[in-house]
């Protein structure tokens, strides 16, 4: 539900897909909660794509920060399906900039964090506003690394934007993809097609 | 990449408005100062208004100076793309001179980022 793609280090032949594509397979885990059913523990196959680009640009301060709301709440950035049968497959990058971002789901849990108590992001600390952030270069605008899975009534995924000391203020642009992907469940999958299906953990499964 | 010659006949002027989702980058100023009336001073502002953030939620315009030249009298000022590679400017391009002289010519060229 939130991936970080590092840079292979080595290639295959022929080349795998960046994106969900027509015919691919998808599973969502029993861990996804009795609130969304149309999903939970579902296996689906995609019989429809569009990919959709989209920016985003925020100018802030200083040692500041603004909390980047992607769901469809009021206020938030219209991001998530409308639709039951719809996943979206959202690729984000970044602009060079002197900014971070941190990934939050639902408001105020952090995705990533480490075991330590008190080891959680946090941009009012020296230290720990760099930890578990994103900076632009880990996904360029141009080559984007972060995926993030969206379905209609997914709790908000808030992306905590935060401009570091050095400069008087600093224009944060996001770009994304967002591959609309239509899904027809199927009731009994192969063992194979089990087995080559993207499996989308909920985001509770992150936080281990 | 785009480019525009002004006279500094009146003060400011815009060189570009705001591409919301790039920054503004010149990559060269030319400031023609020879049939200028005195020494002049050109600033290159950067105009903008931020986002509401976690520390100002209702936030106005700000201008920001990013370059300050001074030219002679009769005199001329270029700069390329080396010196202005860490210029960056977040919303609108504009330059004010310290006296309205239409004859002083500013010549700014740039890109996107």
């Amino acid at each position: 539900m939130l991936e970080l793609r590092p840079v292979s280090e080595a290639t295959v032949s022929p080349g795998v897909p960046k994106l969900l594509q027509l015919g691919h397979y998808v599973k969502f885990t029993s861990e996804w909660p009795d609130t969304l059913p149309n999903v939970k523990g579902k296996f689906f196959q995609i019989d429809k794509v569009n990919q959709v680009s989209y920016d985003l640009y925020y100018t802030l301060p200083t040692n500041d920060f603004r909390d980047v709301d992607l769901s469809n709440q009021a206020g938030g950035e219209n991001l998530y399906p409308e639709n039951t049968r719809t996943l979206y497959e959202v690729l984000l990058g970044f602009k060079p900039g002197n900014y971070m971002v941190s990934f939050q789901i639902p408001a105020g849990e952090q995705a990533r964090r480490l075991d330590q108590a008190g080891m959680i992001p946090n941009v009012t600390s020296a230290t720990l506003k760099y930890l578990g952030a994103s900076k632009p270069e880990d996904s360029p605008y141009e080559d984007k690394r972060i995926f993030m899975y969206f379905i209609k009534d997914l709790e908000p995924m808030i992306l905590r934007t935060f401009v570091d000391t050095g400069c008087d203020y600093e224009k944060c642009v996001f770009g994304l993809t967002v591959n609309k992907c239509h899904l027809k469940e199927k009731q009994s999958p192969t063992p194979e097609q089990w087995a080559k299906a993207k499996e989308l953990l909920y985001y509770t499964e992150l936080r281990w | 990449m785009p480019s525009l010659a002004q006279t500094m006949a009146v003060t400011p002027r815009v060189f570009a408005t705001e591409k919301q989702n790039a920054k503004i980058v010149p990559s060269q100023i030319i400031v023609d100062n020879e049939a200028g009336g005195a020494q002049r001073v050109i600033t290159i502002q950067d105009v903008f208004t931020p986002a509401a953030s976690n520390g100002v939620p209702i936030p106005g315009v700000i201008t920001q100076n990013r370059l300050i030249i001074t030219v002679d009298n009769a005199g001329w000022a270029t700069l390329a793309a080396e010196a202005l590679k860490n210029l960056e400017i977040l919303g609108q391009l504009q330059a004010i001179i310290d006296v309205a002289d239409a004859g002083t010519i500013v010549t700014i060229s740039w890109g996107y980022k």
